[in-house]
């Protein structure tokens, strides 16, 4: 598990308050990072004070819909424009969002988590060191049950990813278990959690897992640097023909 | 480094300043219909130099200056009074929330990294000071006493912050419109022709008096406020 000593100290004075956790949320455009992130807001918002930043790609749409899920007092939600470019914006260059933090730990000094989450973005978007300090990562059944094999650095570099939507998964023919079992296969031990955010289906395990990142700093990192193989298609049949070409 | 490597290393626009997310009055004169093409980006980063040359650049010359006086100075609090008022009447220059929360975001981020990169008493008590809010931290005394700290002379210094300033904005424009990158950089440079001009001009303006007068694009930066639909932050 990740050591509560050892968070990442960047080589500049990242002005930190030494009480916030700071979270990413990030994942493809519709997986449902805004249905998490107010799902969260709604479930723990009384456990401790909570503040979100957001990074809609073109409207204010996700702060506005937070706004109206009404689970945070309205002055804890900001919303960031990225310029057209939400990975860099998380990954690259973080001075608006780490900015916008900033701002909302000066003006609430209480709170203790900071949800960020990022425009929709492709499977290559993660976040910068510098701006958080873990990850969730949200994909959904819909968009494909080949996505946790196509990899990038948004699956394997996620300290939690979030596999949504899965009372969907008969409507769209998507094995949730194949899914599960090509993360786990390249995240190096960082947890998987499949679930229906909108009906609630294993929700409890994304609650807990904020939980404890939060009240006892304690997640496991994602240390993973596997790249997806493309020919080898995470089949048990085939695994023990073919998994030794691609040493 | 060398003083040239140092200086394409601050004007890099892979420098996290976070000037990617604004496009100050661009995105409201692209929803004006105002920006179509290269003639109309074209005239908006000579018209943004125009503002520049009596405002920026005027600024960055004059934080430069009192940056190279300093010197080795062990109390950099007489200094940094000094850069304060010039930061001050710099920062009273923009007409528009947008603008001025602009200048004020790129210059704190420049110096949270320009002090990694640069080792320099002055430019660290400047970014303290920022950080403390004592200062507004715009982003052209930033660049005048970074300019100094590498040693690199006013001149050009001034060019670097101009430089990057148009690239910046020649970026959003190039999203905005849409062009393709090579025109984006045909547009850039016929606009930075005008660079030596504009820094002569703003050498004869008294640094605590600058001004700006650029109603086209700051008419569209208060009108971007209320925007819906928007990429950028300005």
């Amino acid at each position: 598990m990740h050591d509560p000593n050892a968070t990442y100290a960047p080589p500049y004075p990242v002005r930190r308050n030494g009480t916030t956790i700071r979270i990413g949320v990030g994942g493809p455009v519709g997986s449902g990072k805004t249905a998490l992130v107010a799902a969260l807001c709604r479930r723990l918002a009384d456990r401790f004070p909570i503040a979100v930043v957001t990074n809609d790609i073109y409207t204010r749409e996700d702060a506005e819909a937070l706004l109206r899920a009404g689970v945070l007092p309205d002055e804890r939600i900001v919303g960031v424009e990225t310029g057209g470019c939400p990975h860099t914006a998380i990954r690259d260059d973080i001075s608006m969002n780490a900015r916008a933090i900033e701002d909302l730990e000066d003006r609430f000094p209480e709170l203790r988590l900071v949800l960020v989450e990022s425009g929709g973005d492709n499977l290559a978007a993660n976040f910068s060191p510098e701006l958080v300090d873990c990850a969730i990562y949200v994909i959904d059944v819909a968009g494909g049950d080949d996505v946790p094999r196509k990899g990038g650095p948004g699956m394997t570099r996620s300290e939690l990813l979030v596999i949504n939507k899965v009372d969907l998964a008969p409507l769209v023919g998507s094995d949730v278990a194949m899914m599960v079992r090509d993360a786990d296969a390249l995240r190096a031990g960082a947890p998987t959690l499949a679930v229906s955010v909108m009906h609630g289906d294993g929700f409890d395990g994304v609650v807990d897992w904020v939980s404890t990142a939060v009240l006892e700093r304690r997640w496991t990192p994602a240390t993973s640097t596997a790249r997806p193989d493309h020919h080898h298609r995470h089949d048990p049949d085939h695994e023990h023909r073919h998994g030794h070409q691609h040493a | 480094m060398s003083t040239l490597l140092r200086l394409l290393h601050l004007a890099d626009t892979a420098f996290p300043t976070g000037a990617f997310a604004h496009s100050l009055g661009l995105e409201g004169a692209h929803a004006a219909g105002a920006l179509r093409d290269e003639e109309d980006l074209h005239r908006a980063l000579r018209r943004q130099l125009d503002g520049l040359a009596t405002s920026d650049l005027v600024t960055c010359r004059a934080a430069h200056a009192r940056a190279r006086r300093a010197g080795d100075e062990r109390a950099a609090d007489a200094a940094i009074a000094d850069l304060a008022a010039l930061d001050r009447e710099l920062d009273a220059t923009r007409p528009t929330r947008e603008t001025r929360e602009a200048a004020r975001a790129t210059g704190e981020r420049f110096l949270l990294a320009a002090t990694v990169v640069v080792d320099d008493p002055l430019l660290h008590a400047l970014r303290d000071a920022v950080a403390r809010r004592a200062l507004p931290g715009t982003l052209p005394v930033a660049w005048g006493v970074a300019g100094a700290a590498i040693g690199a002379d006013a001149e050009a210094t001034g060019q670097a912050l101009a430089f990057s300033s148009l690239a910046a904005l020649a970026a959003a424009g190039q999203r905005l419109i849409p062009l393709g990158g090579v025109a984006t950089q045909a547009v850039l440079g016929r606009a930075a022709d005008a660079i030596p001009a504009a820094l002569e001009r703003a050498a004869a303006i008294d640094p605590l008096e600058p001004c700006s007068f650029v109603p086209e694009l700051d008419v569209r930066s208060a009108q971007h406020e209320r925007q819906r639909v928007r990429l950028f932050i300005s």
